[in-house]
């Protein structure tokens, strides 16, 4: 069984969000109106953040990362859901069971990287949005909580496909939208368990980190950080 | 009861699984009748297909896919030699211009002020006439075109147009084209390319270059080889922007200063006599004054003085310039948004010079550089600036054609120019969409949304010509729009009936261009793998184990692969002649351009983000949205500020202020980012339309200064002063005031 997981090299991210856009639109997250936007209900399961500054100015960087849900190998969010609807599946993927969910947004509290997201209400798309949308991908209704999902209807897809060719699922079968679109090609993603993987390989790389470690919620999201010159 | 398709997903509401899926009558969706069959009934067969990406200079190669004909998303194409495989936000939005509900889906001629539906031989009719009235006047001169494009043979087309009917006033508005400008005027020549595989200093001076540039994302990855490489990057630029903030070297300086700044770099290599003395002897006209000129006023001292950039930094810069072996001083268009734009990228192009433009190259070979050179001479003076002029002038404008220039939105002098619009007694427009500029067209002959044509995006700045298919992912055009090319031809035919085209229409005339891929026999698609040493080799001297047939078949080939490249041809230096003191008095060169910043103030630095091209974010909602992500202030204008001048001024982050400049005030939330210039305030472009699009938010550009590039009329966007609204009462800019003023401002 693999273990999905991935490594993100700030080294290469240039912040261009596109994995932001590319992840919204894959996955028909919704845009919320602009007063709930306001309220802070906009909805992204990719983010770009800024996590610190260095030196001073004029020297002063700035240290950003492409943030989305770490699919933690512990994940504290599923410990504390009162009716199962989000459960680690075999290959590592944390998964949402949309029509099982309360909305108690319990999940969403004990995740220590913020980035689950409520559907507070079902808001009207912009109609050339409705056009557009994914059609491998529910839409979520209100009252449910969603994060990211590796694209896991892709993974879908690719094993359909590959079942259909009589093959094994190639590596490159599966990959996430936000793996696909960058163009700085900064995001790996794979099999961890695979040590032919290309992304078993960047875990090799000396500037591995994880956010917060120390909770011991064994990210399978990887950065490697920026080298600096 | 009759229910929309809006109602009904408001009525099912998330149990919908698939928005896509649809089962009641369309009456909100831009989707024509005969494709709501297979809307709703449709097999759902996923198909994929080809084409570029218009949103940009870059022109990625995109592969879009398609559920029943009708297009969903975009990727990038990973065979694209310019992109593999990349997409950046905007080219990922862009579906959307085919259902956007505002799209225009038919001519339209404006009836007492408001657009009325007519169709496209009324249409053609009214426009044809108005060109022949003004030929028969003799009256040419009054008519001016303005291009946005930055497909060559779309702008050649134009060119064609504008020599052939005698309309000399013609702008292209294009990223590459305005590019090009500094070097047409000192040098007569533009570089095709920077040399990534030999230059070893960067200098660059504005350029957003993984953002918003020729093309962003080769830009992305050759930066991120080049500094793989160990080569070092400095950058010029007013801001942090995401492509600097891993860099070793940012060098915080306005865009009005660049001049001064690249002449003191040009100092030390005089100085310390580090430049190219056999070059600058033959290429460099007048040389010895110019070296004079600029060791006489260019002492670091006295440019630290002015640009406020340490001698040392100045001194350190100069050494690594002159010290590499192949560096490249670098800008683009970005560079001209200043009240003198044009002046300080001359100097960059001296700094160049020194070192005998060893960083750039020229492609030998370019089966897309003759277009119709001869007969772009006489335009290539036209600009923003001769459009001003003629604008503001009594009578100086009869017929203004526009064809997708949103330059009102992209204008701090919007009110004057909407006022002087308003007496152009005909405006013709080909946008897609009313936007702040064709709402004042009288006639707007809707162009295809980019996945409806067809067309070839060349580019050299791979060092290698290449070009990408842009072509119909739809079985054809949704609505009654026209290809803004086909018009052209017509109008050309219809003006000039004796005129003799080699083509019909556009589509034969984009073939012409893409036999000269065939007849040159050099290069390969981008499907194909790139040759081998050897093969490359055997190419050189005429062999290949390729069959080439028939044209046709090669185009049908050409569109299945999605574009083509030469990466073997060759490559020469870029050698051109400097002929400073005909075109430019270097002693124009400022001093400094505008006064000194008083004390109280704050520039307003008014920054793009790769969200937006030229003004044309809103109509992607999702990308609006984005826009508010990084600070998660939604659809309202942010203002950056450094906190420490922020809490100088006992600002708090988040407050909602006032922002007053000479024009006027407007709101903004206000978010601390410790990278600010402590002298400014920064605030994004994008928002603010009146009628394009998402109407949130304000548009900054309106309330800055209405100053200009002399020569290239692009507005600046960095050079306005702004005072806090009651800030500046209580304390002032206390970290820059004198002991003594501080003490008077705490009596107070
Ligand atoms: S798409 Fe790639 S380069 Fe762009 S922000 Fe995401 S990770 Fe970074
Ligand atoms: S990042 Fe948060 S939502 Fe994702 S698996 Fe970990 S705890 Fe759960
Ligand atoms: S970089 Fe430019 S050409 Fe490429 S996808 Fe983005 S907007 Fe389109």
């Amino acid at each position: 069984m693999p273990r999905y997981g991935m490594i993100i090299d700030l080294n290469k991210c240039n912040q261009c969000e596109a994995c932001i856009t590319a992840c919204k639109l894959e996955n028909n997250v919704q845009i919320v109106s602009k007063e709930n936007a306001d309220m802070g209900r906009a909805m992204f399961w990719m983010n770009m953040l800024t996590i610190s500054y260095t030196r001073n100015y004029p020297d002063i960087r700035s240290e950003s990362l492409p943030m989305l849900c770490m699919q933690c190998d512990e994940p504290p969010c599923i410990k504390v859901c009162p009716v199962r609807a989000t459960y680690k599946r075999d290959d590592g993927i944390v998964a949402q069971i949309y029509p099982q969910c309360i909305g108690c947004r319990y999940c969403m509290a004990n995740c220590p990287y913020t980035v689950k997201v409520f559907n507070w209400f079902k808001d009207e798309q912009p109609v050339e949005n409705e056009k557009t949308c994914n059609p491998d991908v529910s839409v979520r209704p209100k009252g449910v909580v969603e994060k990211c999902t590796f694209c896991i209807h892709r993974l879908q897809k690719a094993k359909e496909q590959a079942k259909a060719e009589h093959r094994k699922l190639r590596e490159e079968d599966y990959v996430p939208a936000c793996a696909e679109v960058c163009a700085a090609q900064a995001i790996h993603f794979g099999d961890l368990d695979d040590p032919n993987s290309n992304v078993s390989k960047a875990m090799h790389d000396y500037r591995k980190f994880t956010l917060q470690e120390e909770l011991g919620t064994k990210p399978k999201v990887y950065y490697l950080s920026a080298k600096t010159e | 009861m009759d229910i929309n398709r809006r109602d009904f997903v408001k009525l099912v509401g998330g149990s919908l699984f698939g928005l896509a899926i649809g089962s009641a009558a369309d009456a909100v969706l831009k989707l024509p009748k005969s494709a709501e069959p297979v809307l709703y009934n449709g097999p759902r067969i996923e198909s994929w297909k080809l084409t570029a990406c218009t949103k940009c200079p870059g022109g990625c190669s995109l592969r879009i896919r398609l559920i029943d004909g009708l297009p969903v998303q975009a990727f990038g194409n990973p065979k694209s030699p310019i992109n593999e495989g990349g997409i950046c936000p905007l080219g990922l939005a862009s579906v959307a211009d085919l259902y956007h509900p505002s799209r225009l889906t038919s001519p339209v001629k404006k009836v007492n002020g408001e657009f009325k539906p007519i169709s496209y031989d009324e249409a053609f009719k009214i426009l044809s006439d108005n060109l022949k009235r003004i030929i028969s006047e003799k009256k040419e001169n009054e008519v001016f075109i303005v291009a946005q494009t930055e497909s060559k043979l779309r702008s050649d087309l134009f060119k064609k147009f504008s020599s052939v009917s005698n309309f000399k006033n013609l702008i292209v508005d294009g990223f590459k084209e305005t590019s090009a400008y500094p070097f047409k005027k000192v040098t007569g020549e533009v570089p095709d390319f920077i040399d990534w595989d030999k230059c070893d200093y960067l200098l660059n001076f504005g350029s957003q270059m993984t953002e918003i540039s020729q093309n962003p994302l080769y830009f992305t990855r050759k930066i991120n080889e080049y500094r793989a490489k160990g080569f070092r990057i400095t950058a010029v630029q007013p801001r942090l922007t995401p492509g600097v903030s891993k860099l070793d070297d940012w060098i915080p300086l306005q865009p009005d200063q660049f001049g001064i700044f690249a002449l003191g770099i040009a100092y030390v290599l005089l100085k310390d006599e580090r430049y190219d003395k056999n070059f600058v002897e033959k290429n460099f006209t007048g040389f010895n004054e110019f070296k004079d000129y600029v060791l006489e006023n260019y002492i670091p001292e006295k440019v630290e003085m002015l640009t406020g950039i340490s001698s040392d930094k100045i001194l350190e810069t100069g050494r690594k310039f002159e010290r590499a072996s192949v560096p490249a001083a670098y800008f683009d268009a970005s560079v001209l948004y200043n009240s003198n734009g044009t002046t300080n990228a001359a100097a960059i192009i001296a700094l160049n010079a020194l070192k005998s433009f060893k960083g750039f190259g020229k492609i030998k070979d370019n089966p897309f550089s003759s277009g119709v050179k001869n007969e772009t001479k006489q335009i290539e003076g036209v600009t923003f600036a001769s459009l001003n002029e003629k604008l503001s002038g009594y009578n100086g404008i009869q017929v203004l054609i526009i064809a997708g220039s949103n330059f009102v939105f992209n204008n701090p002098n919007a009110e004057s120019l909407k006022k002087q619009l308003g007496s152009v007694p005909f405006i013709a427009s080909f946008s897609s969409f009313v936007d702040e500029t064709s709402e004042f067209a009288h006639l707007i002959i809707p162009d295809h949304s980019f996945l409806e044509r067809l067309d070839l995006l060349t580019d050299e700045s791979m060092g290698a010509p290449s070009a990408t298919v842009l072509q119909p992912v739809v079985n054809k055009p949704f609505f009654k729009t026209e290809d803004t090319g086909d018009v052209i031809i017509s109008l050309m035919k219809e003006i000039k009936p004796d005129i003799k085209l080699s083509y019909e229409n556009y589509s034969d005339y984009v073939k012409l261009w893409a036999k000269k891929i065939y007849s040159g026999k050099e290069g390969i698609l981008i499907n194909q793998n790139k040759p081998t040493v050897i093969e490359q080799g055997l190419r050189k001297i005429g062999w290949s184990t390729e069959q080439i047939g028939s044209f046709d078949d090669y185009w049908d080939s050409l569109m299945d692969a999605g574009g083509w490249w030469n990466p073997f041809g060759e490559k020469v230096s870029f050698n051109p002649e400097i002929k400073f003191k005909n075109v430019f008095n270097y002693k124009s060169f400022p001093m400094i351009s505008s006064s000194p910043q008083p004390k109280n103030k704050l520039r307003l630095n008014i920054f793009r983000r790769n969200l937006d091209y030229k003004g044309n974010m809103s109509i992607y909602q999702v990308l609006v949205e984005q826009f508010g992500n990084n600070w998660k202030v939604f659809y309202k204008l942010y203002a950056e500020i450094n906190p420490q001048t922020a809490r100088s001024l006992s600002l708090t982050d988040r407050s909602e202020i006032i922002l007053k400049t000479s024009k006027g005030k407007f709101p903004v939330v206000l978010v601390f980012n410790p990278t600010v210039k402590p002298d400014s305030i920064d605030v994004p472009f994008g928002l603010g339309h009146t009628v394009l699009g998402d109407t949130s938010g304000v548009n900054p550009l309106y309330f800055a200064e209405n100053k200009f590039d002399p020569e290239t009329g692009l507005p600046s966007f960095t050079e306005t002063l702004v005072e806090i609204q009651g800030a500046q009462l209580r304390s002032g800019l206390l970290s820059q005031l004198s002991i003594s003023e501080k003490k008077q401002v705490a009596e107070n």
